[in-house]
């Protein structure tokens, strides 16, 4: 099978054994490319993932042990010896737990076992957000203004009215949304950057924090970027700008915020500018596998380097949809030593695609993430339909990992239709058991903002007061009383035990 | 037998009449609005049913955990809790009359919102008990001042029958209060 914009077809050997360092939705996905590629599979696993898809899917399954089920996810030693014990070549390490750990990439390295992502090197350079922020700069991409002076300088205070309210405080070793701050005023300065300090010892390990200029209201847009050692291309970009507590929840591409309607002519020269802008950074730093470069993106049509990610992101099937490739099959390719299957001319994007993240919480009171279990399962399916999920029946939702728990992706041949195609998909899909937030993301969908494309990252908070529950009208509320009624096993053993003839005659009221 | 569900908020009875020829369902809810509908029922599995009531046909699957019915219905998911004899007949609510609120049966204390010598409202939520895997809240069956709280914090235990708070109705004061309050 070989993608629409694939130019050589999948030869040659790739590894002998990959190991899939990561659980869930994403672990999947990536067997998903190893069987397509006919290369043998290990999957690790806790204990309480054991009867998941992919450990039952994948050639062999080890399951690894820790304090916590994340902290072995992330027990380099174990999963290193496991590769030895095993003869895997290479690993996988999706995204999250170790996929932007240098540590760990340079140990495999150090083993002979290939990490099917960039270097060390450039791990730990896109890892580190000042130092990423400098490398950018002196690229000449534009970079959000910031202070590099620490607390205790002097000119530090001057520096901070210079810059001007609000400022947002990012730890160092931060990302993915997680680490920052927001500050409104002087007086609220030191405090949070005291907090600010310590939060990022305690989660990243590394205390360093520094201060950019906060735009309350941009667009938050990155780039695909893909590099095999000999060319940087990109694909496109993401529009990831609705969020909540500054996680994304819905994702698309293209953006809105070029196209015609909203930019007029300047639209495809501002896009084709940021995606040069990230294939620069990218080649400038000799970038291999998959990346994306995030930038903030103002009304007045600036944007500004924010962080990039050295990975496959959650949300790359958008890129996928709208362009007809496999960046996880590209990412095995070209950690294998061959060239990526495409070229910047022949990838050309077709449509529309939107993903949503499909969240344990009760998105209508606070997003307090929620515990539950799959009573009930069944994914929505059809033309332009994609859902990226490590669900299964029985299974225990718990706060141990991350609450997203699926994604939902549609493609369209219009932005219109994919949003039509989105809603009728989750109202289709059957998730029963746990809270989830699939109401609220079709709130946000049927939104009028969101279908106007015109909307930043203050979206979910601006239209709070819209994105409510709903309640039943009359005639679905009476459906739903009698079909609980109907379905409630003690009403139906009764049923059973009813002789018919006393049916008819009221026998059931007291 | 009368089936009793709770829905957003709201309780509601849902009482088979009769079921051959046709089905004949009596919902009447808190306000004791009644309604009969006729509504015919047809199952794909033990978990997919097509409902249809006054010619609308609506599509739905339902899986019951415990107490609870999970329903997907019209493009999302809902939860019926069914209000069993216990909790509804020796109602916690239903000690109005008394002034002390007493637990239907043996739990635990999840959270108490109310301090002695609070003025409370009727129907005001004194705390919240989880008993038989239920979460419950406890209210306030008139309107009155705190006196005493028989559980100390979140995390206590308490036998069936055991007084989980006392109200004083606001007309009718103990002395010793009266005294306090001036």
């Amino acid at each position: 099978m070989t993608a629409r914009n694939s130019e050589n077809p999948d030869t040659g050997p790739h590894f002998k054994k990959v190991l899939i360092a990561n659980r869930g939705e994403i672990a999947l996905r990536v067997l998903e490319a190893l069987h397509s590629l006919d290369i043998p599979s290990v999957a690790i696993y806790h204990y309480v993932d054991r009867k998941s898809p992919v450990v039952q899917m994948a050639d062999e399954a080890v399951e690894i042990v820790g304090e916590s089920p994340s902290g072995a996810h992330l027990d380099i030693k174990q999963i290193i010896a496991i590769c030895e014990q095993l003869g895997v070549d290479a690993v996988h390490p999706c995204y999250g737990f170790l996929s932007e750990n240098a540590g760990f990439a340079r140990a495999l390295e150090d083993k002979g076992i290939t990490f099917i992502g960039p270097s060390p090197e450039v791990i730990e350079l896109m890892g580190d957000k000042i130092t990423s922020r400098e490398f950018v700069a002196s690229q000449k991409v534009p970079v959000p203004p910031s202070i590099t002076l620490s607390a205790g300088d002097p000119g530090f205070m001057q520096s901070v009215i210079d810059l001007g309210f609000p400022l947002v405080v990012k730890a160092s070793a931060g990302g993915g949304g997680k680490g920052m701050s927001i500050v409104n005023s002087k007086e609220e300065l030191e405090s949070t950057l005291r907090v600010a300090s310590s939060e990022a010892e305690k989660y990243f390990g590394d205390d360093r924090v520094y201060i950019e200029r906060y735009f309350p209201s941009a667009r938050h847009i990155e780039v695909q970027v893909l590099g095999d050692g000999q060319q940087v291309i990109h694909l496109g970009e993401r529009e990831c700008s609705i969020q909540r507590r500054f996680q994304k929840i819905v994702e698309e591409s293209p953006s809105p915020a070029f196209s015609e309607e909203q930019a007029g002519e300047k639209g495809v020269k501002q896009r084709e500018s940021i995606c040069q802008a990230a294939v620069a950074i990218a080649s400038a730093a000799h970038y291999t596998s998959a990346g994306t470069v995030e930038f903030l993106y103002t009304p007045e049509g600036e944007y500004f380097f924010l962080e990039m990610n050295t990975r496959i992101q959650v949300e790359h099937p958008v890129t996928e949809m709208v362009y007809d490739v496999d960046l996880v099959k590209e990412q095995i390719r070209i950690a294998a030593g061959h060239p990526m299957s495409l070229t910047q001319e022949a990838v050309t994007p077709v449509g529309h695609a939107i993903e949503c993240r499909l969240c344990a919480e009760d998105a209508f009171n606070g997003f307090m993430p929620a515990t539950g279990k799959v009573l009930l399962l069944k994914s929505p399916s059809g033309e332009g339909v994609r859902f990226d999920s490590g669900l299964y029946q029985g299974q225990e939702i718990t706060t141990a990992f991350d609450p997203m728990l699926a994604k939902l992706v549609v493609h369209a041949g219009s932005r219109a239709d994919a949003i039509g195609r989105m809603v009728q998909a989750l109202r289709e899909l059957v998730l029963l058991g746990i809270d989830t937030n699939n109401e609220y993301l079709t709130r946000i969908l049927e939104h009028s903002a969101f279908a106007s494309g015109e909307f930043d990252t203050a979206f979910v908070e601006r239209y709070a007061d819209d994105l409510v529950t709903r309640h039943p009208d009359k005639g679905l509320l009476d459906a739903l009383l009698i079909a609980g009624m109907l379905s409630d096993r003690n009403i139906q053993r009764l049923e059973e035990a009813t002789p018919q003839p006393y049916d008819a005659i009221g026998y059931w009221r007291n | 037998m009368q089936p009793k569900y709770r829905l957003a908020d709201r309780q509601y009875v849902v009482s088979p009449l009769r079921r051959t020829p046709n089905r004949i369902i009596e919902i009447s809810d808190s306000q004791s609005r009644n309604r009969r509908v006729s509504a015919d029922i047809r199952w794909f599995d033990h978990v997919h049913g097509e409902l249809s009531i006054n010619g609308v046909v609506r599509q739905f699957y339902a899986v019951q955990d415990d107490q609870t019915i999970h329903l997907h219905m019209d493009g999302k998911v809902w939860q019926l809790e069914a209000v069993d004899a216990f909790s509804d007949a020796a109602g916690v609510s239903g000690q109005a009359q008394s002034g002390q609120v007493k637990a239907p049966m043996p739990g635990v204390v999840l959270e108490i919102t109310v301090r002695e010598g609070d003025l409370v409202e009727e129907g005001q939520v004194l705390m919240l008990i989880e008993s038989m895997k239920l979460q419950m809240e406890v209210k306030a069956g008139r309107a009155g001042v705190v006196q005493s709280l028989g559980v100390e914090s979140a995390g206590a235990s308490f036998d069936k029958g055991a007084v989980l708070a006392n109200i004083q109705s606001a007309e009718r004061q103990e002395p010793a209060n009266r005294e306090a309050v001036s």
